[in-house]
């Protein structure tokens, strides 16, 4: 025969006291308990425990006169009503008011200068931090953003067989089409969304690049290329392969390098380098060049 | 026929006060015993009636009926009593956690086969009793009362306790079952101080 474990009962036992349990579940546990005089006992300590506490408050309720109670509370709305608190003008001023609570809060607020005092701060604070964040929005550099994400666009490429640009002396890079490019990276990726991710990063650097095609320049891949920019001419001091170099503008940015980047023959990538990922690069820095910056993302 | 809460709640957020009226008249003494048995005091606990019902009357707006009335009035009171609570500075509220409490406990066994089991004929006065079951709630944690009460006296469900109470179903057994531990223990320490020569 099965022991009977009381301690195994107590949380159905409770619940069967507390009328968790179904019709059956509750069978079951009375058959259960009733050859235990101890799980019984349990039972009776619970219902003599509530009916305790029950009868403690009921004689706390018994022993106060609720009369006068709604006409402190009717007092209490009245008087509350007079001064709108400074959450409900808060609430007024995020919008976030509707109905009758927006019309009486409006009608209040007519009738109280202290409240019309404290909305005008509310919203003072709002414009206050407001134009705060728009000024430091305003003064910050996104470049090191755009430099990260160009890094990693480029890395992207270079880990899936792209290149970065080279001096001549090295093997001139494997020529290969837009749509071999995609489909060798994709079925070359162990993650997909990795490859989607890249390709519409890619795409989203180089077809504003692309569109741009009527200002190109082109230059034979064995010649000494040139960046022809709109305020002047850079000539490549270490005979870069440039084949198609789209500038869209010259930003003047000391402190940086860059390095110019062809990809596929056709598409060029600019990448803009800091000084101190200099000595990282495997590609080909140019030492006095101006960075390049392409369309923002 | 009785309007439901919810119709009463409706009228109210139209502007009618004296549906407001009906709906204090008929939770006054639940809010009450909640807020009593959380402060044991009963002019306090009148004070946070008065509170939780204006609290609840300026934030209607915010009900939306997806719970009932009185499961978000009970929360309202439960709050005010709370923070009067902690303003006396009376109680540290400490969320107890019940899974550290579990395993000494069950190391003591279950719970116990009786409340004031100690001596079966000690017999106890109506207000002894009282006296005894006041002090053994008050040294509770407000979470335990909480559950207590609201299990006790106000006889919710468990799924209703855990609307109030804002956590799970399994957490509500969980610190109920503690908070019935925790008061039974307290209640027969004062039996046997009071029973000690």
């Amino acid at each position: 025969m099965k022991r009977h474990d009381c301690n195994k009962w107590e949380a159905t036992i409770e619940a069967m006291m507390d009328g968790e349990l179904t019709a059956s579940e509750r069978v079951q546990l009375e058959r259960e308990i009733a050859q235990c005089d101890q799980c019984r006992a349990r039972v009776d300590a619970l219902q003599e425990m509530g009916a305790l506490v029950r009868l403690h408050i009921q004689t706390a309720v018994d022993s106060v006169p609720f009369d006068s109670l709604w006409s402190r509370i009717e007092a209490g709305i009245e008087t509350q009503a007079a001064e709108l608190t400074d959450l409900q003008l808060q609430a007024l001023a995020d919008g976030e008011l509707k109905g009758r609570t927006l019309i009486e809060t409006t009608e209040r607020l007519a009738a109280s200068p202290s409240a019309r005092r404290r909305l005008e701060a509310i919203a003072e604070m709002g414009d206050l931090v407001r134009s705060y964040d728009s000024a430091v929005v305003d003064s910050t550099d996104f470049n090191p953003l755009w430099q990260r994400l160009d890094r990693a666009v480029g890395d992207e490429i270079e880990a899936r067989g792209g290149f970065r640009l080279a001096p001549t002396s090295q093997p001139e890079p494997r020529r290969i089409g837009w749509f071999d490019r995609i489909l060798a990276a994709i079925g070359g990726y162990r993650s997909i969304l990795l490859s989607a991710a890249t390709a519409a990063l890619v795409a989203l650097i180089l077809v504003p690049i692309l569109n741009r095609g009527g200002d190109s320049h082109s230059q034979d891949p064995g010649s000494a290329p040139a960046i022809t920019q709109g305020d002047g001419s850079w000539t490549n001091p270490q005979q870069l392969e440039i084949r198609v170099v789209h500038v869209n503008e010259v930003v003047s940015n000391p402190g940086h390098q860059v390095t110019v980047d062809s990809y596929d023959g056709y598409a060029p990538v600019i990448y803009i380098r800091s000084e101190e990922d200099r000595q990282e690069e495997n590609g080909t820095v140019i030492p006095t060049m101006p960075g390049f910056y392409p369309d923002p993302i | 026929m009785e309007d439901s809460d919810l119709n009463l709640v409706k009228r109210v957020k139209n502007g009618d006060k004296e549906a407001f009226r009906i709906l204090v008249e008929r939770y006054q003494k639940k809010v009450f015993s909640i807020a009593y048995g959380m402060v044991h005091n009963r002019e306090d606990a009148m004070d946070l009636t008065q509170d939780a019902f204006l609290k609840a009357y300026h934030n209607l707006e915010q009900f939306e009926g997806s719970s009932s009335f009185y499961t978000w009035l009970y929360r309202i009171a439960i709050n005010v009593s709370i923070d009067m609570i902690r303003r006396s500075g009376k109680h540290v509220l400490v969320d107890y956690d019940d899974r550290l409490l579990r395993d000494t406990e069950h190391a003591e066994g279950g719970l116990m086969p009786s409340t004031l089991g100690v001596d079966p004929q000690r017999t106890y006065g109506r207000k002894e009793l009282l006296e005894q079951i006041d002090r053994a709630l008050a040294d509770l944690s407000p979470i335990h009362k909480e559950a207590i009460l609201l299990r006790e006296v106000e006889g919710l469900s468990y799924q209703e306790m855990a609307e109030v109470m804002g956590v799970s179903k399994g957490t509500v057994m969980s610190r109920l079952h503690h908070a019935r531990r925790n008061l039974q223990a307290r209640l027969l320490t004062y039996v046997e101080q009071k029973d000690a020569p």
